[in-house]
């Protein structure tokens, strides 16, 4: 098997503690094989790509990861996922707490129809007690994090939905900041940006790296070697479901020329980068 | 083109206006405002005070409202938030069938059932029937009941998924999406679904008639007093259902004072009706900021 080949290579990073794993985590949507025994491990740190061709399951693995995947009907979810050591998915877990420390972003900005002060204190003010002059303060710290600070700070009351999708994006990362999660998931953060908001996404996680814990789903073989430590390489042959057919630190995998589904891959995507290019 | 429309309405609706201010002329000229206050209504001596139905007309049709809402709201939260997804449409469409039942068959169902629940239910209060205000305003709301529990569904559903989605990614438990997402993003459908409701219960005739007990002159000796609501009373939809109106077509201060009944009942149904519209037509965004 290939999991196990990529799981025998050395792994520098696995000496440092591991606060994100899954066990054999399988995911079926009534008889259909979605996700078929993923095992991965995320260190505190850094920057976890996870890439491969669209319908493989990678949104989906995102999801099992803070059980949001719990709100889509008609799907099941086998295998574990740790968090701390922690199981996620056993009675003891406090979901809605776990969702605080493993924050996510969406693909699409999705605001609410709210002044953009309130949407950045959305969650916060549900997690914990914000005295009403200090809610200025939780925003303004989120907001600059997330680099919308010198945009925004003059029409914080005015709707976030007037606000363009790039900066809506940066909204959202200022949300889930304010919550101060340990982990943040971030699925296709820029697919839906133009290139100008979505280099600020990526400074921005260059930047919040060296803070906290993100993986982060990717199209772009370049955004992932820009970005991330270690990528994993998800593929799923058709009506299989998604496995992990390699893994470990971002140039390797690149480089690797032995799995034709991968260099399918990067090398069909690289075609389309130098095209754009 | 929906000018035209508006303006025909409003045509038809200031025709019958004044159709029914001329017809009931006599009476004003005869008590003035006095027909609205007075207290008492005896046609035999030309007495004709309209207060008791009005105060009947708004007990019943609030109690409808206050018993309504929270059970249909929360049957609305309910198919949307908690029941599988499956189950919703088959849900919707079975209350949407109780909505259309006919007034008469719940009001037959009123007097075959509610009414004596409301007589057993209550005897420590020395009822003198089961017919009161408080069996209309039951028998009213569960009329109600289906078409605010779909309607507010309706509202629910216009309020995108990934909404939901983003707000429990926010670690908000279900509770809080649901006040601060879901009923936050509709309750504007929800308050018009209620003065839709508001509308049809105002209205509504046989229902009320077959319960109410139809006592004239039935007025509380304090406003605040609750007494009233297990006795009998009369709206002004009861009273202009019943024989009365056929004694009066014969005499013009008679008539004219059951017209103006129609009048009243025209002009709040118009207002609440208005004021629905008003709230909706407000900008989206603003009414759901000014909640927070
Ligand atoms: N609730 C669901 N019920 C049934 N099938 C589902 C469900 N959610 C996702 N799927 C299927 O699971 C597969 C993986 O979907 P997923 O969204 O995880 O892919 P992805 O790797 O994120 O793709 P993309 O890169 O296009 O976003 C797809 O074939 C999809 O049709
Ligand atoms: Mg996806």
């Amino acid at each position: 098997m290939i999991e196990t080949k990529s799981k025998g290579q050395s792994d520098p990073s696995e000496t440092r503690t591991c606060i994100l794993e899954t066990r054999q985590l399988k995911v079926y949507a009534g008889k259909q094989v979605l996700l078929q025994g993923i095992d991965l491990g995320i260190s505190e740190g850094e920057v976890f790509g996870l890439i491969g061709p669209s319908g493989a399951g990678k949104s989906t693995l995102l999801r099992c990861l803070n059980r949001l995947i719990d709100l889509d009907q008609g799907l099941r979810v086998e295998g574990a996922v740790l968090f701390h050591g922690q199981s996620v998915r056993g009675r003891a877990m406090d979901v809605d707490e776990l969702r605080v420390r493993v924050g996510m972003l969406f693909q699409q900005p999705v605001v609410f129809p709210l002044s953009i002060l309130k949407n950045v204190i959305f969650g916060v003010r549900h997690q914990r007690k914000i005295a009403r002059r200090d809610r200025l303060l939780v925003a303004e710290k989120a907001l600059r994090e997330a680099a919308l600070w010198q945009e925004v700070k003059d029409r914080l009351q005015t709707p976030a939905l007037k606000l363009s999708v790039g900066q809506q994006q940066r909204l959202c990362l200022a949300r889930t900041l304010a919550m101060e999660p340990e982990i943040i998931l971030m699925d296709e953060p820029t697919s839906a940006l133009d290139p100008k908001s979505t280099q600020a996404i990526d400074d921005l996680i260059m930047e919040l790296k060296k803070k906290r814990t993100i993986v982060l789903v990717t199209h772009h073989l370049n955004q992932a070697r820009r970005l991330c430590d270690r990528v994993a390489f998800i593929s799923a042959k058709s009506g299989e479901g998604g496995r992990i057919a390699c893994m470990g630190e971002t140039e390797t995998v690149m480089s690797r020329t032995d799995l034709a589904e991968l260099s399918d891959f990067v090398g069909c995507e690289q075609g389309v980068t130098c095209c754009e290019s | 083109m929906s000018f035209f429309f508006t303006a025909l309405a409003a045509f038809f609706l200031l025709l019958m206006l004044f159709l029914f201010v001329w017809q009931s002329l006599p009476v004003w000229r005869q008590s003035g405002l006095a027909y609205v206050t007075g207290e008492s209504w005896y046609f035999r001596q030309q007495e004709f005070g309209a207060l008791a139905m009005i105060y009947g007309t708004l007990v019943v049709s609030l109690l409808a409202l206050l018993l309504a809402a929270p059970v249909g709201i929360g049957a609305a939260l309910f198919t949307a938030e908690i029941l599988p997804r499956r189950w919703r449409l088959p849900v919707k469409a079975a209350v949407e069938l109780l909505a259309g039942v006919p007034s008469v068959v719940y009001g037959l169902l009123g007097i075959l059932f509610l009414r004596n629940w409301v007589y057993d239910g209550l005897q420590y209060l020395d009822l003198l029937s089961g017919d009161t205000l408080l069996t209309a305003g039951i028998l009213l709301a569960l009329m109600i009941l289906p078409t605010v529990m779909t309607l507010s569904d309706d509202a629910l559903r216009t309020v995108p998924a990934a909404q939901g989605r983003a707000a429990r990614g926010l670690g908000l438990t279900r509770a809080e999406t649901a006040i601060w997402v879901s009923l936050a993003q509709s309750w504007r459908g929800m308050v018009s679904a209620l003065l839709l409701a508001l509308g049809r219960v105002l209205g509504e005739t046989i229902a009320v008639f077959l319960v109410v007990g139809r006592r004239d002159n039935a007025l509380p000796e304090s406003w605040l007093s609750l007494r009233p609501l297990v006795e009998a009373g009369q709206t002004l939809t009861s009273k202009l259902g019943g024989s009365e109106i056929n004694i009066a077509y014969g005499d013009p201060l008679h008539w004219a004072a059951m017209v103006g009944l129609a009048l009243l009942l025209l002009i709040v149904v118009a207002g609440i009706t208005w004021l629905g519209n008003i709230l909706m037509r407000r900008k989206e965004g603003e009414s759901y900021a000014s909640l927070h």
